[in-house]
């Protein structure tokens, strides 16, 4: 019991520590700081999950002696569940894989933009980043959610700035008034909470009256599509695509935005008494973000834009999948939780891959890119297995998780048009990929590619790494997802 | 060994196959022949699996179950009935044929690295070997998907060629639509199963209580299904991919795709019309449609092939063509399933056997344009000429495919077109439009022995052209790795033509037990039992006999009388130069184009093959500009708070006076509010 208490806690302090060691560091040593933090954070993640593996652990560490809560709720805790099992895993091997990458990306070599300082700025928070992206999968409850959440939109604003030119500084201006705003209604909601029902547990919800608690929803519902970039609020994260590529990839494909569609998540699964009609709103909001994404793919030169628009439409798959748990799909739900997992591989891949692209070739944008594979064989199949995998070509990663959420699909009332929609937006997203993928990597060498080159081994191992996921999360996540319905789904 | 094992072996064998030649992929030669080992293996057990369980006495092995996906009711289970033994023999025998013509064949590429090749070509195996052995909607999607990306990179194996990008493009983005309508229909049924399950036994049950409860989803599944099918097996509309991905893949590839892999539509379709689907008022129907689509494809594919200059193509829009006389022969015998099972088997009978000597023929025609390709440095037909002389076996071959391909007596080609032809004129006795059918089909036989004629008449007859004249015109046959499967697949065209019993047998061995609708029935009763021909005999009077080693018999005596008595008659023979007219033209000017050839044709059948562009739709611009949500509102409102904020902060001027009236005025306030509060 201890020993889970301690890993969890070690879990958090662990990146923190790493955090503030490479930003009082000297230049040099930052990066190895964190490779060093992130990775025994990973593998203390890794061991916490499969220690917590099937029961789920929680802990109760302290109150606020001036905020009287319910008895039996805690103020600060520790829990982690099966739901934030699968975040723990996304967050810490993936972000171990990132940080490492990392080292490579920002450094002088860097073709599109060298990096020659801010090396321990950088690194601080990424890994301050990394500690309360754990917080907020690890926290038991509304009130230290919130401030994990917050965390995490200081440090995105804090990356996404990170170069400090000004376009880059503007879009982290952006993702953090607009994610902000999202965060006030999570701010309003939880006073609404614990106005109404004494508590900041999840299931409080459940016990307020009937209008205060769709409020509550709404609000919250509000914050998780600002952080997620859900529309209305889905305008900041192809802007924050000026950030470096690894913080892209880790915050705005695998990890932070993945903190919105956890929230719902976690809303459903506590106690599964969200109102139908809110189901209603989340699907239709996710198909209309579907929507917009697939006319926006179809415009984007820039790489990084058109995997954010992929990025969006991902995490609309999750909310649908979330809101058919809401009409009584298990299996839906589970393809959900599943979801956020095998996009976080598999997106991951593709961010990481483009990021070797502007690293060896200087270039992310499809126009100027073609027949890269002669010089990046090692990106070509990366982007191949990712593309694959995203699309859900079995028996790739996303595969599993659309499968899921097309068979709830079609155990929900009128799920016959949302299957066919969702096929159809898969058609679409395969074919324009598979026509990037082939415009970058086949075809005749452009004048771009013709210099470039394979980037060094940090990256290419990462690059590899996360091929590897692309195949493996789903049977690893099959199982901790199966937890998350008690005798119910599969 | 059960069957079942052997099959998991030989996947297996490929997978590891895969991983040792990509590993060694530095060394062509090592990687080719590594290859061909593992292939070797591989086949071998495939064979071994058909050949045990199509010659046992039950109709099959007990299906075993590898792995389950709980919860959604999906299970990969394998069996090896004596239906996915008879495609294991024919995957069995191509993939060995075709990867050995590829060790030599792949010598042309020398910019491409073999990692590209021959590991895509194992997996894209092993894939096919997967499909036909699953009896499991989700991991027969599983391996169906597999196999199409494994042959997609096979086809763009030359990769820095516009067109076979654009080709390959094509390609993968209609067969993957087409396979999520397959997936759609899995999960609707799988939807409609208690309790819910992937499992062809219970999709077939499905497929029953759904007939009687809602009929038109059962009419809109099979459409997806159909679609599915009809896209891989290259029915025309569906099929438009085909004719540019075909030519686009290395040639040992194509011989094995139109082995293997266009086969498993006509697979699929059994499957899915005969086995699952209960012979039933929905049997006539679709075996209608499918006929139908099948006389279309018989028409349009073949009739567009005739005007194609590039040998492949040519041969692409053949498969096109030849696909389209299964569909029509199966087609018929589904229609017939639920009221005639005598005219239904003879159906079946004779598109599977189409079937089969489609493999034989048309992978053979594959292959001596891929050794064209190798000795001519081309596959377009007008830059070749006079390469029998050259290539003389494989011209012999390429005869020999020809001739079988257009439905010429004694080959194989013949004996399954003359099953399908009897079938549309006994058919056509109750239903005319099967007469009409088999019309067509007759006549676009004559229309591919045209197209044939063309193929050998401009590749090896007729003076050489400038192009081959380079070559010197010395015997230079490919190697024996092109040639072995090139003699391989004639001698089967033959001896599959002149002994058509012993094919058909196997064919029904491996058709009877899909449905208990044709339980009623005996080859011998309906084809007669000599070993030597066939008696087509529907309801127990002889309609037509052919046997055709009596004919070839005939035929040859008739050769031999023609010939002695052009000997008798010394008829003299001299060589002149060819005479244009008087006019003084080079060899070059003066050759007659295979383009010229059959222009009458092109020009009245030019709008016979519409051509499938991509849909150009309008970009929804206004969609766009309501979801550009920055310019619309936020930048606005910005822009208004801004506008706001700089009002307000006139008030702050800095001059005393101006605070004293604003606390003045806030203390009106304050004291207004506190009043109107405590009153």
């Amino acid at each position: 019991m201890y020993l889970m208490l301690l890993l969890m806690l070690a879990l958090l302090v662990v990146p923190a520590a790493g955090a503030v060691l490479a930003g009082i560091s000297r230049p040099r040593a930052a990066p190895l700081v964190a490779v060093f933090a992130s990775l025994a954070a990973a593998v203390i993640g890794v061991a916490a999950v499969i220690r917590a593996y099937p029961d789920g652990a929680a802990f109760r560490l302290g109150d606020m002696p001036w905020l009287p809560v319910q008895a039996g709720a805690g103020v600060f805790g520790l829990s982690l569940n099966p739901l934030s099992s699968v975040m723990v895993l996304v967050i810490t091997v993936i972000g171990f894989l990132i940080v490492l990458y990392s080292t490579e990306y920002l450094g002088p070599r860097n073709v599109e933009h060298p990096y020659r300082n801010g090396q321990q700025r950088y690194y601080f928070w990424l890994m301050l980043f990394f500690t309360s992206m754990v917080g907020v999968a690890l926290s038991p409850n509304l009130l230290q959610l919130f401030i994990f959440w917050e965390m995490t939109t200081l440090c995105s604003w804090a990356l996404i700035s990170q170069t400090q030119e000004p376009a880059a500084t503007r879009a982290g201006f952006k993702a953090l008034i607009m994610t902000h705003i999202g965060g006030f209604g999570f701010l309003v909601a939880l006073l609404l909470v614990f106005a109404g029902a004494g508590s900041f547990e999840f299931a409080a919800i459940g016990e307020l009256a009937g209008g205060l608690k769709v409020a509550v929803f709404v609000l919250l519902l509000v914050a998780a599509w600002a952080k997620s970039a859900q529309i209305p609020f889905h305008t900041w994260l192809p802007d924050a695509m000026e950030a470096p590529t690894p913080v892209s990839a880790y915050l705005h494909a695998a990890a932070m935005v993945k903190a919105g569609v956890y929230l719902v998540a976690r809303l459903v699964v506590s106690g599964w008494a969200v109102p139908q009609d809110m189901g209603i709103v989340i699907a239709v909001m996710a198909l209309l973000t579907m929507l917009m994404a697939v006319l926006a793919y179809l415009r984007q030169d820039d790489l990084k834009r058109l995997l954010a628009y992929s990025t969006i439409v991902h995490l609309a798959y999750v909310l649908i999948g979330v809101s058919l748990g809401v009409f009584g799909s298990k299996i839906g739900y589970q393809g959900a939780a599943l979801h956020i997992l095998c996009h976080g591989a598999a997106k991951g891949t593709l961010f990481l891959c483009v990021g070797a692209i502007a690293y060896g070739a200087g270039s992310r944008h499809i126009s100027q890119l073609s027949g890269l594979a002669r010089k990046m064989p090692l990106e070509a199949v990366t982007f191949m297995v990712g593309a694959l995998a995203v699309t859900g070509i079995p028996p790739l990663s996303c595969f599993w998780s659309k499968l899921f959420i097309f068979v709830g699909a079609l155990e929900s009332p009128g799920g016959v048009i949302l299957l066919v929609l969702l096929a159809a937006e898969s058609a679409i997203s395969f074919g324009w990929l598979m026509w990037v993928a082939q415009k970058v990597f086949l075809g005749r060498p452009s004048q771009v590619a013709a210099a470039a080159a394979d980037p060094p081994w940090p990256m290419s191992f990462a690059l590899v790494a996360c091929m590897v996921l692309c195949v493996v999360v789903p049977y690893i996540g099959l199982p901790i997802v199966r937890l998350l319905v008690p005798g119910g789904g599969f | 060994m059960t069957p079942v094992q052997a099959v998991m072996h030989a996947v297996a064998v490929l997978a590891i196959g895969a991983a040792v030649t990509a590993i060694v992929s530095r060394s062509r030669t090592a990687s080719a022949y590594l290859a061909l080992l593992f292939v070797a293996v591989a086949s071998g057990l495939a064979l071994w699996a058909g050949g045990a369980s199509l010659t046992g006495a039950e109709s099959g092995s007990a299906p075993a179950t590898v792995a389950v996906v709980s919860g959604i009711g999906a299970s990969l289970t394998l069996a090896v009935d004596r239906f996915t033994a008879f495609f294991l023999l024919i995957i069995g025998v191509m993939a060995f044929l075709s990867t050995l013509y590829s060790t030599s064949y792949m010598r042309i590429y020398q910019r491409e690295h073999a990692a590209r090749y021959y590991p895509m070509l194992l997996l894209f195996f092993a894939g096919v070997i997967g499909v036909v052995s699953v009896r499991d909607w989700f991991f027969f999607f599983v391996f169906w998907e597999f196999m199409t990306i494994c042959s997609y990179f096979l086809v763009i194996f030359d990769k820095e060629d516009p067109t076979i990008l654009r080709a390959g493009f094509k390609y993968i983005v209609v067969t993957h639509v087409a396979a999520i309508f397959m997936l759609i229909a899995a999960l609707v049924l799988w939807h409609t199963s208690e309790p819910h399950s992937f499992s062809f036994a219970s999709s077939a049950q499905a497929m029953g209580a759904l007939g009687r409860s809602s009929p038109i989803v059962l009419h809109v599944l099979l459409a997806l299904w159909l679609i599915g099918f009809a896209t891989k097996a290259g029915i025309l509309p569906f099929g438009d991919w085909l004719p540019d991905a075909y030519p686009a893949a290395p040639t040992g590839a194509t011989a094995a795709f139109a082995g293997t892999m266009t086969k498993l539509g006509i697979y699929g379709l059994l499957r899915v019309f005969v086995d699952l689907l209960p012979a039933s008022e929905f049997s006539v129907v679709w075996g209608l449609v499918i006929a139908a689509l099948g006389t279309g494809s018989i028409f349009v594919g073949t009739i567009t092939a005739l005007s194609q200059d590039d040998a492949k193509r040519l041969m692409s829009f053949h498969v096109i063509g030849q696909m389209g006389y299964m569909f029509l022969g199966i087609g018929m015998g589904i229609y017939f399933l639920p009221t005639q099972p005598t005219l239904a088997l003879v159906g079946i009978l004779a598109g599977t056997f189409h079937l089969l000597n489609h493999v034989c023929y048309k992978s053979l025609l594959f292959c001596t344009a891929g050794s064209l390709r190798l000795r001519a440095g081309t596959q377009a037909l007008h830059e070749m000429g006079g390469l029998a002389r050259v290539l003389p076996l494989t011209a012999v071959m390429a005869a020999i495919g020809s001739l079988s391909i257009a439905g010429v007596p004694p080959f194989n080609g013949f004996a399954s077109k003359w099953l399908i032809y009897q079938l549309s004129v006994i058919g056509g006795i109750g239903f005319p439009l099967l007469l009409l059918f088999g019309l067509v089909a007759f006549f676009i036989s004559l229309v591919t022995l045209a197209s044939f004629l063309k193929y050998l008449g401009a590749a090896f007859f007729g003076q050489p052209s400038d192009h081959v004249a380079a070559l010197q015109g010395k015997r230079n046959d490919v190697p024996g790795g092109m040639q072995a499967p090139q003699v391989v697949l004639g001698l089967a065209c033959v001896a599959f033509g002149l002994f058509p019993m012993l094919p058909l047998t196997a064919v029904y061995r491996a058709i009877t037990p899909l449905t208990t609708a044709l339980s009623g029935t005996t080859l011998a009763g309906t084809l007669g039992t000599s070993v030597l021909g066939l008696t087509f005999t529907p309801d127990g009077v002889a309609a037509g006999v052919w046997y055709p080693l009596a004919s070839a018999i005939a035929l040859a005596i008739c050769v031999a009388i023609s010939y002695g008595i052009a000997r008798m008659a010394q008829a003299p023979s001299r060589v002149v130069p060819v005479w244009y007219c008087g006019v003084d033209l080079p060899q070059r000017l003066g050759h007659f184009h295979p383009h010229g050839m059959y222009e009458p044709f092109r020009r009245a059948f030019e709008r016979v093959y519409v051509k499938i562009g991509t849909p150009k739709t309008a970009y929804p611009t206004t969609l766009v500009k309501i979801f550009d949500v920055d310019t619309w509102l936020y930048g606005p409102l910005v822009k208004a708070g801004g506008r706001v904020a700089e009002r307000f902060s006139r008030s702050h001027v800095g001059i005393p006076q101006w605070y004293l009236v604003w606390q003045v005025v806030g203390m009106v306030l304050v004291l207004v509010v506190l009043f109107s509060v405590m009153r």
